[in-house]
Protein backbone atom coordinates (compact mmCIF):
# COMPACT_ATOMS: atom_id res chain seq x y z
CA UNK A 1 0.00 0.00 0.00
CA UNK A 2 1.13 3.56 -0.77
CA UNK A 3 1.87 6.13 1.51
CA UNK A 4 -0.76 8.72 0.54
CA UNK A 5 -3.98 5.62 0.82
CA UNK A 6 -2.60 4.67 4.37
CA UNK A 7 -2.56 8.57 5.12
CA UNK A 8 -6.17 8.30 4.03
CA UNK A 9 -7.01 4.43 5.08
CA UNK A 10 -5.36 5.12 8.73
CA UNK A 11 -7.53 7.97 10.09
CA UNK A 12 -10.64 5.94 8.73
CA UNK A 13 -9.56 2.72 10.86
CA UNK A 14 -9.45 4.95 13.70
CA UNK A 15 -13.16 6.02 13.24
CA UNK A 16 -14.42 2.82 12.45
CA UNK A 17 -12.61 1.52 15.63
CA UNK A 18 -14.52 4.31 17.76
CA UNK A 19 -17.29 4.16 16.77
CA UNK A 20 -17.54 0.57 17.53
CA UNK A 21 -16.14 0.62 21.01
CA UNK A 22 -18.66 3.59 21.33
CA UNK A 23 -21.47 0.76 20.13
CA UNK A 24 -20.66 -2.06 21.99
CA UNK A 25 -19.98 0.05 25.47
CA UNK A 26 -23.32 1.87 25.03
CA UNK A 27 -24.79 -1.96 24.47
CA UNK A 28 -22.87 -4.18 26.77
CA UNK A 29 -23.61 -1.27 30.11
CA UNK A 30 -26.72 -0.86 28.68
CA UNK A 31 -25.86 3.02 28.66
CA UNK A 32 -29.98 4.88 28.95
CA UNK A 33 -29.59 7.32 25.51
CA UNK A 34 -30.05 10.53 28.12
CA UNK A 35 -26.70 9.83 29.71
CA UNK A 36 -24.49 8.57 25.92
CA UNK A 37 -26.91 7.43 22.98
CA UNK A 38 -24.88 5.13 20.98
CA UNK A 39 -23.81 6.13 17.33
CA UNK A 40 -26.58 4.41 15.49
CA UNK A 41 -29.03 6.72 17.65
CA UNK A 42 -27.27 9.64 16.85
CA UNK A 43 -27.29 8.97 13.10
CA UNK A 44 -31.29 8.12 13.29
CA UNK A 45 -31.45 11.82 15.67
CA UNK A 46 -29.52 12.90 12.26
CA UNK A 47 -32.46 11.92 10.17
CA UNK A 48 -35.49 12.38 12.21
CA UNK A 49 -34.62 15.94 13.27
CA UNK A 50 -32.83 16.31 9.51
CA UNK A 51 -35.09 19.49 8.87
CA UNK A 52 -34.35 21.51 11.98
CA UNK A 53 -31.13 20.64 11.82
CA UNK A 54 -30.65 21.67 8.42
CA UNK A 55 -32.16 24.83 9.26
CA UNK A 56 -29.97 25.46 12.47
CA UNK A 57 -27.29 24.89 10.36
CA UNK A 58 -27.70 27.25 7.71
CA UNK A 59 -28.44 29.51 10.21
CA UNK A 60 -25.42 29.23 12.06
CA UNK A 61 -22.85 28.83 8.79
CA UNK A 62 -24.50 32.34 7.68
CA UNK A 63 -23.18 34.11 10.52
CA UNK A 64 -20.07 32.22 10.00
CA UNK A 65 -19.79 33.28 6.80
CA UNK A 66 -20.32 36.95 7.27
CA UNK A 67 -18.41 36.93 10.25
CA UNK A 68 -15.40 35.70 8.21
CA UNK A 69 -15.70 38.07 5.53
CA UNK A 70 -16.14 41.33 7.22
CA UNK A 71 -13.03 39.75 9.68
CA UNK A 72 -11.30 39.20 6.48
CA UNK A 73 -11.58 42.57 5.08
CA UNK A 74 -11.24 44.59 8.04
CA UNK A 75 -8.14 42.81 8.79
CA UNK A 76 -6.82 42.89 5.66
CA UNK A 77 -7.96 46.72 5.38
CA UNK A 78 -6.13 47.42 8.87
CA UNK A 79 -3.30 45.66 7.89
CA UNK A 80 -2.94 47.77 4.63
CA UNK A 81 -3.70 50.86 7.09
CA UNK A 82 -0.85 49.84 9.25
CA UNK A 83 1.99 49.19 6.74
CA UNK A 84 1.19 52.55 5.12
CA UNK A 85 0.72 55.09 8.05
CA UNK A 86 2.71 54.29 11.32
CA UNK A 87 0.79 56.47 13.46
CA UNK A 88 -2.28 54.24 13.25
CA UNK A 89 -0.59 51.68 13.71
CA UNK A 90 0.52 53.24 16.42
CA UNK A 91 -2.83 54.17 17.87
CA UNK A 92 -4.77 51.10 17.02
CA UNK A 93 -2.42 48.26 17.70
CA UNK A 94 -2.32 47.84 21.41
CA UNK A 95 -6.56 47.82 20.82
CA UNK A 96 -6.39 45.08 18.58
CA UNK A 97 -4.53 43.28 20.87
CA UNK A 98 -6.76 43.83 23.69
CA UNK A 99 -9.65 42.44 21.86
CA UNK A 100 -7.76 39.24 20.81
CA UNK A 101 -6.18 38.82 24.39
CA UNK A 102 -9.87 39.25 26.16
CA UNK A 103 -12.14 36.05 26.53
CA UNK A 104 -14.63 36.15 23.89
CA UNK A 105 -16.66 33.95 26.11
CA UNK A 106 -16.92 37.13 28.83
CA UNK A 107 -17.51 40.06 26.00
CA UNK A 108 -20.63 38.04 24.43
CA UNK A 109 -22.94 38.45 27.27
CA UNK A 110 -22.00 42.54 27.59
CA UNK A 111 -22.50 42.16 23.74
CA UNK A 112 -26.05 40.64 23.91
CA UNK A 113 -26.89 43.03 26.67
CA UNK A 114 -26.03 46.12 23.86
CA UNK A 115 -26.89 44.70 20.40
CA UNK A 116 -29.78 43.13 19.09
CA UNK A 117 -28.80 38.87 18.98
CA UNK A 118 -28.00 38.51 15.43
CA UNK A 119 -25.72 41.67 15.73
CA UNK A 120 -24.06 40.47 18.79
CA UNK A 121 -23.83 37.34 17.34
CA UNK A 122 -22.04 38.47 14.36
CA UNK A 123 -19.81 40.55 16.06
CA UNK A 124 -18.57 38.02 18.13
CA UNK A 125 -17.53 35.60 15.02
CA UNK A 126 -16.27 39.32 13.88
CA UNK A 127 -13.97 39.76 17.28
CA UNK A 128 -12.61 36.55 17.59
CA UNK A 129 -11.75 35.88 13.25
CA UNK A 130 -10.48 39.42 12.49
CA UNK A 131 -7.48 39.24 14.53
CA UNK A 132 -4.90 36.38 13.18
CA UNK A 133 -5.94 38.14 9.68
CA UNK A 134 -4.68 41.21 10.67
CA UNK A 135 -1.26 39.83 12.40
CA UNK A 136 -0.67 37.95 9.75
CA UNK A 137 -1.32 40.19 6.97
CA UNK A 138 0.63 42.73 8.53
CA UNK A 139 3.69 40.20 9.10
CA UNK A 140 3.55 39.78 5.54
CA UNK A 141 3.92 43.45 4.30
CA UNK A 142 6.26 43.64 6.82
CA UNK A 143 8.59 41.09 5.37
CA UNK A 144 9.28 41.92 1.73
CA UNK A 145 12.84 40.91 0.51
CA UNK A 146 14.32 44.90 1.17
CA UNK A 147 16.41 43.87 -2.82
CA UNK A 148 12.96 44.37 -4.00
CA UNK A 149 12.12 47.26 -2.69
CA UNK A 150 15.15 49.11 -3.42
CA UNK A 151 14.73 47.64 -7.00
CA UNK A 152 11.12 49.12 -6.98
CA UNK A 153 13.04 52.33 -5.28
CA UNK A 154 15.08 52.23 -7.90
CA UNK A 155 12.29 52.41 -11.15
CA UNK A 156 10.09 54.82 -9.20
CA UNK A 157 7.50 53.33 -8.50
CA UNK A 158 4.86 55.00 -6.74
CA UNK A 159 3.81 53.58 -3.38
CA UNK A 160 0.26 51.79 -4.33
CA UNK A 161 2.51 50.31 -7.19
CA UNK A 162 4.72 49.17 -4.23
CA UNK A 163 1.48 48.22 -3.05
CA UNK A 164 -0.09 46.55 -5.27
CA UNK A 165 2.68 45.18 -6.90
CA UNK A 166 5.19 44.05 -4.28
CA UNK A 167 3.58 44.37 -0.84
CA UNK A 168 0.14 42.45 -1.13
CA UNK A 169 1.31 39.52 -3.48
CA UNK A 170 4.82 39.10 -1.23
CA UNK A 171 2.03 39.34 1.69
CA UNK A 172 -0.34 36.34 0.35
CA UNK A 173 0.93 33.41 1.83
CA UNK A 174 0.63 35.28 5.50
CA UNK A 175 -2.91 36.71 4.61
CA UNK A 176 -4.03 33.40 3.68
CA UNK A 177 -3.03 31.74 6.61
CA UNK A 178 -4.67 34.35 8.95
CA UNK A 179 -7.70 33.70 6.57
CA UNK A 180 -7.73 29.75 7.62
CA UNK A 181 -7.30 30.86 10.79
CA UNK A 182 -10.21 32.54 10.83
CA UNK A 183 -12.17 30.52 9.36
CA UNK A 184 -12.40 28.38 11.95
CA UNK A 185 -12.56 31.03 14.26
CA UNK A 186 -15.46 32.90 12.99
CA UNK A 187 -17.46 29.17 13.47
CA UNK A 188 -16.07 29.09 17.15
CA UNK A 189 -17.21 33.04 17.95
CA UNK A 190 -20.96 32.42 16.45
CA UNK A 191 -20.89 29.59 18.42
CA UNK A 192 -20.25 31.21 21.70
CA UNK A 193 -22.24 33.88 21.29
CA UNK A 194 -25.45 31.58 20.58
CA UNK A 195 -24.66 29.46 23.49
CA UNK A 196 -24.02 33.14 25.57
CA UNK A 197 -27.46 33.96 24.49
CA UNK A 198 -28.81 30.94 25.40
CA UNK A 199 -32.72 30.19 26.50
CA UNK A 200 -32.83 33.69 26.25
CA UNK A 201 -31.74 34.16 22.94
CA UNK A 202 -34.50 34.26 19.92
CA UNK A 203 -32.04 32.43 17.77
CA UNK A 204 -32.05 29.09 16.13
CA UNK A 205 -28.39 28.30 15.33
CA UNK A 206 -26.80 24.77 15.80
CA UNK A 207 -25.25 26.08 19.26
CA UNK A 208 -28.50 27.22 20.23
CA UNK A 209 -30.36 24.03 19.71
CA UNK A 210 -27.68 21.97 21.55
CA UNK A 211 -28.19 24.81 24.67
CA UNK A 212 -31.82 23.64 24.27
CA UNK A 213 -31.46 20.39 23.81
CA UNK A 214 -29.32 20.62 27.05
CA UNK A 215 -32.25 21.83 28.91
CA UNK A 216 -34.30 19.16 27.58
CA UNK A 217 -32.14 16.31 28.33
CA UNK A 218 -32.22 15.21 24.48
CA UNK A 219 -28.87 14.01 24.37
CA UNK A 220 -29.30 12.32 20.89
CA UNK A 221 -29.84 15.72 19.35
CA UNK A 222 -27.15 17.63 21.51
CA UNK A 223 -24.77 14.90 19.88
CA UNK A 224 -26.35 15.16 16.14
CA UNK A 225 -25.84 19.21 16.13
CA UNK A 226 -22.21 18.83 17.41
CA UNK A 227 -21.70 16.64 14.93
CA UNK A 228 -22.76 19.14 12.26
CA UNK A 229 -20.80 21.66 14.12
CA UNK A 230 -18.10 19.51 14.01
CA UNK A 231 -18.38 18.88 10.15
CA UNK A 232 -19.17 22.76 9.71
CA UNK A 233 -15.52 23.20 10.63
CA UNK A 234 -13.61 20.57 8.94
CA UNK A 235 -15.76 21.41 5.72
CA UNK A 236 -14.52 25.31 6.29
CA UNK A 237 -10.93 24.19 7.44
CA UNK A 238 -10.51 22.09 4.18
CA UNK A 239 -11.87 24.52 1.83
CA UNK A 240 -9.85 27.98 3.01
CA UNK A 241 -6.70 25.38 2.83
CA UNK A 242 -8.03 24.55 -1.08
CA UNK A 243 -8.30 27.69 -2.10
CA UNK A 244 -4.83 28.58 -0.34
CA UNK A 245 -3.31 25.99 -2.31
CA UNK A 246 -4.81 27.36 -5.78
CA UNK A 247 -4.28 30.82 -5.21
CA UNK A 248 0.06 29.41 -4.13
CA UNK A 249 0.42 26.76 -6.11
CA UNK A 250 2.53 28.44 -8.96
CA UNK A 251 4.62 29.76 -6.77
CA UNK A 252 4.75 29.10 -3.14
CA UNK A 253 7.00 26.42 -1.68
CA UNK A 254 4.26 25.62 1.04
CA UNK A 255 1.87 24.63 -1.82
CA UNK A 256 4.86 22.48 -3.56
CA UNK A 257 4.83 18.69 -3.85
CA UNK A 258 8.24 17.48 -2.94
CA UNK A 259 10.21 15.21 -5.50
CA UNK A 260 11.19 11.66 -4.05
CA UNK B 1 36.14 50.77 -28.44
CA UNK B 2 38.46 52.92 -26.94
CA UNK B 3 38.82 54.20 -23.35
CA UNK B 4 39.65 58.03 -24.54
CA UNK B 5 35.06 58.20 -24.04
CA UNK B 6 33.45 61.06 -22.11
CA UNK B 7 32.98 60.67 -18.42
CA UNK B 8 29.23 59.90 -17.95
CA UNK B 9 29.21 59.60 -14.11
CA UNK B 10 31.32 61.64 -11.79
CA UNK B 11 32.24 61.10 -7.97
CA UNK B 12 34.25 63.71 -6.40
CA UNK B 13 35.20 63.16 -2.78
CA UNK B 14 32.10 61.00 -1.81
CA UNK B 15 31.86 60.25 1.67
CA UNK B 16 29.45 58.06 2.88
CA UNK B 17 29.21 57.32 6.96
CA UNK B 18 25.84 54.92 8.34
CA UNK B 19 24.23 56.55 11.15
CA UNK B 20 25.96 53.48 13.12
CA UNK B 21 29.15 55.52 12.72
CA UNK B 22 30.86 53.41 10.30
CA UNK B 23 32.86 55.53 7.36
CA UNK B 24 32.08 53.30 4.60
CA UNK B 25 33.54 55.54 1.56
CA UNK B 26 35.87 58.48 2.26
CA UNK B 27 37.34 61.07 -0.44
CA UNK B 28 36.31 58.11 -2.94
CA UNK B 29 36.76 59.34 -6.40
CA UNK B 30 35.63 57.97 -9.40
CA UNK B 31 35.27 58.84 -13.22
CA UNK B 32 33.17 56.58 -15.29
CA UNK B 33 33.34 56.92 -19.33
CA UNK B 34 30.55 56.13 -21.69
CA UNK B 35 30.55 52.49 -22.87
CA UNK B 36 33.37 50.85 -20.52
CA UNK B 37 33.30 48.33 -18.30
CA UNK B 38 34.61 48.70 -15.36
CA UNK B 39 35.20 46.59 -11.83
CA UNK B 40 35.57 47.93 -8.54
CA UNK B 41 37.63 45.64 -6.70
CA UNK B 42 37.89 45.29 -2.65
CA UNK B 43 37.56 43.25 -0.37
CA UNK B 44 34.08 42.86 1.90
CA UNK B 45 33.47 46.02 3.85
CA UNK B 46 35.48 47.94 1.12
CA UNK B 47 32.42 50.19 0.75
CA UNK B 48 32.33 49.31 -3.12
CA UNK B 49 28.66 48.09 -3.10
CA UNK B 50 27.86 51.47 -0.91
CA UNK B 51 29.41 53.35 -3.85
CA UNK B 52 27.46 51.65 -6.23
CA UNK B 53 23.98 52.11 -4.54
CA UNK B 54 25.38 55.90 -4.24
CA UNK B 55 25.37 56.12 -8.11
CA UNK B 56 22.10 54.14 -8.15
CA UNK B 57 20.35 56.73 -5.86
CA UNK B 58 19.68 54.20 -3.54
CA UNK B 59 21.86 55.56 -0.68
CA UNK B 60 23.03 59.05 -0.48
CA UNK B 61 26.50 60.65 -0.09
CA UNK B 62 27.18 61.62 3.17
CA UNK B 63 30.08 64.15 1.37
CA UNK B 64 30.92 65.15 -1.90
CA UNK B 65 29.38 65.30 -5.51
CA UNK B 66 28.23 62.74 -7.83
CA UNK B 67 27.58 64.29 -11.25
CA UNK B 68 25.87 62.72 -13.66
CA UNK B 69 25.28 64.93 -16.85
CA UNK B 70 23.29 62.59 -18.97
CA UNK B 71 21.29 61.68 -15.86
CA UNK B 72 20.11 58.78 -18.15
CA UNK B 73 18.84 55.17 -17.17
CA UNK B 74 19.89 52.90 -14.72
CA UNK B 75 19.89 49.11 -14.46
CA UNK B 76 20.91 47.45 -10.93
CA UNK B 77 21.44 43.92 -10.72
CA UNK B 78 21.54 42.55 -7.32
CA UNK B 79 23.90 39.79 -5.69
CA UNK B 80 20.86 38.00 -5.42
CA UNK B 81 18.69 37.73 -7.92
CA UNK B 82 15.91 39.21 -6.91
CA UNK B 83 12.56 38.09 -8.78
CA UNK B 84 9.43 38.22 -7.30
CA UNK B 85 8.20 34.27 -6.79
CA UNK B 86 4.54 34.87 -7.84
CA UNK B 87 5.66 36.09 -11.29
CA UNK B 88 6.81 34.71 -14.06
CA UNK B 89 9.85 35.28 -15.72
CA UNK B 90 8.39 37.48 -18.68
CA UNK B 91 6.59 39.21 -15.93
CA UNK B 92 9.61 39.84 -13.76
CA UNK B 93 11.70 41.47 -17.02
CA UNK B 94 8.54 43.58 -17.70
CA UNK B 95 8.26 45.00 -13.63
CA UNK B 96 10.71 47.82 -14.95
CA UNK B 97 8.58 49.21 -18.16
CA UNK B 98 5.41 48.54 -15.92
CA UNK B 99 6.12 50.87 -13.51
CA UNK B 100 6.86 53.72 -15.56
CA UNK B 101 3.49 52.55 -17.26
CA UNK B 102 4.20 51.17 -21.06
CA UNK B 103 2.46 49.52 -23.01
CA UNK B 104 1.32 45.99 -22.50
CA UNK B 105 2.15 45.30 -26.11
CA UNK B 106 5.37 47.10 -26.62
CA UNK B 107 6.52 46.46 -23.05
CA UNK B 108 5.73 42.64 -23.45
CA UNK B 109 8.18 42.85 -26.97
CA UNK B 110 11.36 44.57 -25.11
CA UNK B 111 11.22 41.69 -22.33
CA UNK B 112 11.13 38.84 -24.97
CA UNK B 113 14.35 40.99 -26.56
CA UNK B 114 15.82 41.11 -23.26
CA UNK B 115 15.31 37.55 -23.16
CA UNK B 116 16.66 36.57 -26.11
CA UNK B 117 19.64 38.56 -24.91
CA UNK B 118 20.28 36.60 -22.20
CA UNK B 119 19.25 32.64 -23.59
CA UNK B 120 16.35 32.70 -21.64
CA UNK B 121 13.66 33.23 -24.46
CA UNK B 122 11.66 29.47 -24.24
CA UNK B 123 11.49 29.98 -20.37
CA UNK B 124 9.19 33.14 -20.86
CA UNK B 125 6.28 31.58 -18.89
CA UNK B 126 8.33 29.71 -16.26
CA UNK B 127 8.42 30.77 -12.71
CA UNK B 128 11.43 31.61 -10.99
CA UNK B 129 11.25 28.68 -8.46
CA UNK B 130 11.77 26.09 -11.72
CA UNK B 131 15.10 27.66 -12.70
CA UNK B 132 18.30 27.44 -11.75
CA UNK B 133 20.96 29.89 -10.00
CA UNK B 134 22.18 30.99 -12.48
CA UNK B 135 19.28 31.11 -14.91
CA UNK B 136 17.61 33.45 -12.01
CA UNK B 137 20.53 35.76 -12.37
CA UNK B 138 20.09 35.62 -16.24
CA UNK B 139 16.28 36.89 -15.48
CA UNK B 140 17.93 39.60 -13.46
CA UNK B 141 20.23 41.01 -15.85
CA UNK B 142 17.36 40.95 -18.92
CA UNK B 143 15.40 42.83 -16.08
CA UNK B 144 17.91 45.28 -15.17
CA UNK B 145 18.53 45.88 -19.78
CA UNK B 146 14.76 46.06 -20.52
CA UNK B 147 14.63 49.58 -20.36
CA UNK B 148 17.72 50.06 -22.28
CA UNK B 149 19.76 51.97 -19.85
CA UNK B 150 22.91 53.84 -20.89
CA UNK B 151 24.17 52.27 -17.08
CA UNK B 152 23.97 48.97 -16.14
CA UNK B 153 25.44 48.47 -12.33
CA UNK B 154 26.09 44.99 -11.01
CA UNK B 155 26.49 43.98 -7.21
CA UNK B 156 28.74 41.26 -7.33
CA UNK B 157 26.11 39.36 -9.23
CA UNK B 158 27.62 36.36 -9.58
CA UNK B 159 29.33 35.56 -6.18
CA UNK B 160 27.01 33.01 -4.99
CA UNK B 161 27.02 30.72 -8.25
CA UNK B 162 29.69 27.98 -9.06
CA UNK B 163 32.23 28.30 -10.77
CA UNK B 164 31.54 26.95 -14.16
CA UNK B 165 28.10 28.49 -14.09
CA UNK B 166 30.24 31.94 -13.24
CA UNK B 167 32.57 31.53 -17.11
CA UNK B 168 29.15 30.71 -18.64
CA UNK B 169 27.90 33.91 -17.44
CA UNK B 170 31.17 35.64 -17.65
CA UNK B 171 31.22 34.98 -21.27
CA UNK B 172 27.47 35.98 -21.65
CA UNK B 173 27.86 39.39 -20.08
CA UNK B 174 30.95 40.24 -22.29
CA UNK B 175 28.86 39.36 -25.51
CA UNK B 176 25.50 41.19 -23.93
CA UNK B 177 27.89 43.74 -23.36
CA UNK B 178 29.71 44.19 -26.97
CA UNK B 179 26.13 43.85 -28.75
CA UNK B 180 24.63 46.71 -26.75
CA UNK B 181 27.33 48.92 -26.03
CA UNK B 182 26.30 49.99 -22.51
CA UNK B 183 28.29 51.08 -19.77
CA UNK B 184 28.84 48.79 -16.87
CA UNK B 185 30.08 49.45 -13.27
CA UNK B 186 31.28 45.46 -11.84
CA UNK B 187 31.52 45.21 -8.25
CA UNK B 188 33.25 41.74 -7.38
CA UNK B 189 35.33 40.39 -4.50
CA UNK B 190 36.88 38.64 -7.19
CA UNK B 191 40.51 39.36 -8.92
CA UNK B 192 39.99 36.73 -11.85
CA UNK B 193 36.68 37.62 -12.92
CA UNK B 194 37.69 41.85 -12.57
CA UNK B 195 40.63 40.66 -14.67
CA UNK B 196 38.63 38.95 -17.13
CA UNK B 197 36.00 41.43 -17.63
CA UNK B 198 37.02 44.32 -16.92
CA UNK B 199 38.82 47.53 -19.24
CA UNK B 200 39.72 48.69 -15.75
CA UNK B 201 40.02 47.84 -12.85
CA UNK B 202 39.69 49.94 -9.70
CA UNK B 203 41.50 48.26 -6.82
CA UNK B 204 40.17 50.01 -3.46
CA UNK B 205 40.71 50.06 0.33
CA UNK B 206 39.00 48.69 3.03
CA UNK B 207 37.31 51.00 5.92
CA UNK B 208 36.79 53.42 4.51
CA UNK B 209 36.59 52.59 1.05
CA UNK B 210 38.87 54.71 -0.87
CA UNK B 211 40.27 54.24 -4.63
CA UNK B 212 43.60 52.52 -3.78
CA UNK B 213 44.99 52.56 -7.84
CA UNK B 214 43.35 51.78 -11.04
CA UNK B 215 45.13 49.50 -13.35
CA UNK B 216 43.82 49.14 -17.11
CA UNK B 217 43.70 45.87 -18.48
CA UNK B 218 44.14 46.54 -22.04
CA UNK B 219 43.53 42.81 -23.75
CA UNK B 220 41.37 43.20 -26.76
CA UNK B 221 37.91 41.39 -27.06
CA UNK B 222 36.31 39.26 -27.53
CA UNK B 223 37.64 37.42 -24.92
CA UNK B 224 37.47 33.57 -24.42
CA UNK B 225 38.33 30.59 -22.47
CA UNK B 226 41.73 31.18 -24.85
CA UNK B 227 42.40 34.49 -22.86
CA UNK B 228 41.51 32.88 -19.64
CA UNK B 229 44.14 30.45 -20.09
CA UNK B 230 46.83 32.84 -21.10
CA UNK B 231 50.16 33.86 -19.63
CA UNK B 232 49.09 37.30 -20.08
CA UNK B 233 45.77 37.10 -18.12
CA UNK B 234 47.79 34.96 -15.42
CA UNK B 235 50.23 38.46 -15.97
CA UNK B 236 47.70 40.87 -14.86
CA UNK B 237 46.19 38.56 -12.34
CA UNK B 238 49.69 38.39 -10.49
CA UNK B 239 49.34 42.14 -11.28
CA UNK B 240 45.99 43.06 -9.57
CA UNK B 241 46.52 40.52 -7.00
CA UNK B 242 49.45 42.52 -5.68
CA UNK B 243 48.17 45.72 -6.09
CA UNK B 244 45.17 44.62 -3.84
CA UNK B 245 47.30 43.19 -1.33
CA UNK B 246 49.00 46.21 -0.64
CA UNK B 247 45.38 48.02 -0.51
CA UNK B 248 44.80 45.78 1.96
CA UNK B 249 47.49 45.83 3.79
CA UNK B 250 46.99 49.78 3.71
CA UNK B 251 43.91 50.11 4.95
CA UNK B 252 44.48 47.84 7.56
CA UNK B 253 46.58 50.27 9.59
Amino acid sequence: MNERALRLALPVLMLALVVLVWDLAVRVFAIPPFVLPGPSLVLATLISDAGLLWRSLLVTLTITFEGFALAALGGIALAIAFNQWRLIEHTLYPYAVILQVTPIVAVAPLLLIYLPQPLAVLVCAWIVAFFPVLANTTLGLQSVDHNLIALFELYKASRWQVLWNLKLPAALPQMLTGLRIAGGLSLIGAVVAEIAAGSAGAGSGLAYRIAESGYRLNIPRMFAALLLLSLAGVAIFFALSALSHLALRRWHESAMTREH
Amino acid sequence: MTLSGQAIVSLRNVGKTFDNGTAALDRFNLDIRDGEFVSLLGPSGCGKSTALRIIAGLSTASQGTVNWPGGGKIGFVFQEPTLMPWASVTANVRLPLKLAHAGEESSHEAATRALVHVGLAEFANVYPRELSGGMKMRVSIARALVTEPELLLMDEPFAALDEITRFKLNNDLLKVWQELHRTVIFVTHSVFESVYLSQRIVVMTPRPGRVFTEIEIPAPYPRDERFRTSADYAGYCRQVAEALGQAMAGGAS
